[in-house]
């Protein structure tokens, strides 16, 4: 049915496109506000690749090849919308209301507390890998090519991204109560 | 109590969080701006690189000898000028943009160069001035750096304006066909009105490696929409423009999008934004399928500004040859 639709829409057909984005909209709008942990952002994002991916469609040579091709655009949206917020950083003090409730056991408010100022310090590149892999379920090979770079480059940035999520934690760990000690 | 801590378990779990429905207003959006969009018409997909060089090559040599002949001209003391407009584009002295700056040494001239400048110019025109460059130059070959990248150091202070170091290139980086990285003395250009201080950065490119500069791509302070004016931190204006041709065309809408077949991810960060210098990113990333190019030619990059029409401060790095980080790199 995808590849029909995919078919249909790199003719121009409109219909067939709004099919195709009820597709696949959900899918884009959980990878984009995982990697920018921001909905406001994320939207943008989705809203930027989703036209964009209209506009190429006619250039996509293998419609089978859809998914990994829209993903490829729609990460792109997503670094372009990151260096904006930072960009913007020094002017905006952005609220943590997009932050998702706990849901589940295993994640403490403070792990997610922890976990959240690790993954915002990533560059946008390595967050991607760490949710194309662990929240997509891909494998390291299909998370290269799903992003358009180099096996070698998907294992660094999962090795680099992994070691700075091991080492917020650790360094939680060994210092739980640093606050403390600061304010004391 | 210490509970165990599998990292990955965690961050596992830390993603499950989020939104996961789309929501009906951005559909809204995408198909009302879908409607509003035309489709990119695609003449040849089945055109291959081989095919592309053909015609690059057969342009180039016509190309040389244009150069030569503007250079003979200017030589005669014709005035030059700082890049070509979409109307001069399309005139058949192509080359005459080739002769920005008459230094022999390839350095930017602390003597101001007059150009043809007016308030239009910022709408028609590209700041970037193209290092004369004999065919056949030299090759560069930058050091490898770590995890793979290239870098190439340029010397400091041969801007011919130490007082704007935002021009004076310092390093250059390329990790992969996809992304230059100009790396400046001062990383963060001013926070200025183009029409006080035009100031751009690009990579010029010699596409089939016969030494003559086959495109031109750059970046500028100037705002890539109306909504952007007043606010330079925001999109720039970037673009590519066929040295052959003249024909120029302009990202239309997002940092990232299409020029010609070519994906074009600008940024810069002025004032005190970000730390990263210029960054000109190219190509295949967005096709994946489709039929965009990366940089895979020789290049080398520019930096450049613009005060009362003329160009006060210019940088090339290299400053003579060709960076080629894909030829045969030093291990």
């Amino acid at each position: 049915m995808l590849r029909t639709l995919v078919d249909r829409a790199r003719q121009g057909d409109e219909e067939a496109f709004g099919a195709l984005v009820g597709e696949v909209g959900d899918r884009c709008i959980f990878i984009a506000h995982r990697i920018l942990r921001d909905a406001n952002l994320a939207e943008d994002a989705v809203q930027v690749a989703l036209v964009q991916v209209w506009r190429e469609l006619p250039t996509l040579r293998d419609p089978d090849r859809f998914e990994a091709w829209l993903h490829r655009i729609l990460v792109n949206a997503c670094y372009a919308e990151a260096r904006r917020r930072r960009q913007f950083a020094a002017d905006v003090v952005l609220l943590e209301t997009d932050a998702p409730a706990d849901t589940d056991e295993l994640l403490t408010v403070h792990d997610r507390d922890q976990l959240d100022r690790g993954f915002r310090r990533l560059p946008p590149e390595q967050r991607a890998v760490l949710v194309f892999h662990h929240a997509l379920g891909l494998t390291v090979p299909e998370v290269a090519d799903h992003l358009g770079i180099p096996l070698g480059t998907a294992k660094s940035r999962l090795s680099y991204a992994t070691a700075a999520i091991r080492a917020a934690l650790e360094a939680d760990a060994r210092t739980p109560t640093l606050d403390q000690e600061q304010l004391a | 109590m210490t509970k165990p801590r599998d990292p990955e378990a965690l961050l596992a779990a830390y993603l499950e969080g989020g939104m996961e429905v789309l929501p009906d207003r951005v559909v809204d959006y995408v198909l009302d701006e879908v409607h509003r969009t035309r489709q990119r018409a695609v003449f040849g997909p089945w055109r291959t690189r081989s095919m592309f060089r053909s015609a690059f090559k057969a342009a180039a040599v016509v190309a040389a000898l244009a150069l030569g002949s503007a250079f003979f001209v200017v030589q005669r003391g014709q005035p030059a000028v700082v890049g070509p407009s979409p109307s001069a584009a399309a005139s058949s002295d192509a080359s005459r943009p080739a002769v920005v700056s008459p230094s022999a040494t390839h350095r930017a001239t602390p003597t101001p160069t007059p150009i043809l400048w007016t308030e239009a110019s910022l709408k028609e025109d590209w700041p970037a001035p193209v290092r004369p460059e004999p065919v056949g130059g030299a090759i560069v070959l930058p050091v490898r750096g770590e995890l793979g990248t290239f870098v190439l150091a340029d010397p400091a202070d041969d801007n011919g304006s130490s007082v704007l170091p935002w021009v004076d290139i310092r390093v250059v980086h390329t990790g992969s066909p996809f992304k230059v990285v100009i790396e400046l003395a001062d990383n963060h250009p001013p926070l200025v009105d183009p029409t006080e201080q035009w100031i751009a950065y690009g990579v010029v490119v010699d596409a089939d490696r016969d030494g003559v500069p086959d495109v031109r791509y750059g970046i500028d302070n100037l705002p890539a929409f109306e909504t952007d004016v007043g606010r330079p931190w925001r999109r720039h204006r970037g673009w590519r423009t066929d040295l052959h041709t003249g024909q120029t065309e302009a990202i239309a809408s997002e940092p990232y999008d299409l020029v010609g077949d070519t994906g074009l991810d600008t940024f810069y960060p002025p004032g005190a934004y970000g730390p990263d210098g210029a960054r000109l990113g190219f190509g295949g990333d967005v096709a994946g399928g489709g039929t965009s190019t990366s940089l895979d030619g020789p290049f080398y990059t520019w930096a450049a500004v613009i005060e009362n029409g003329r160009v006060v401060a210019t940088d090339y790095a290299p400053d003579v040859g060709w960076l080629d980080p894909w030829a045969k790199a030093k291990p």
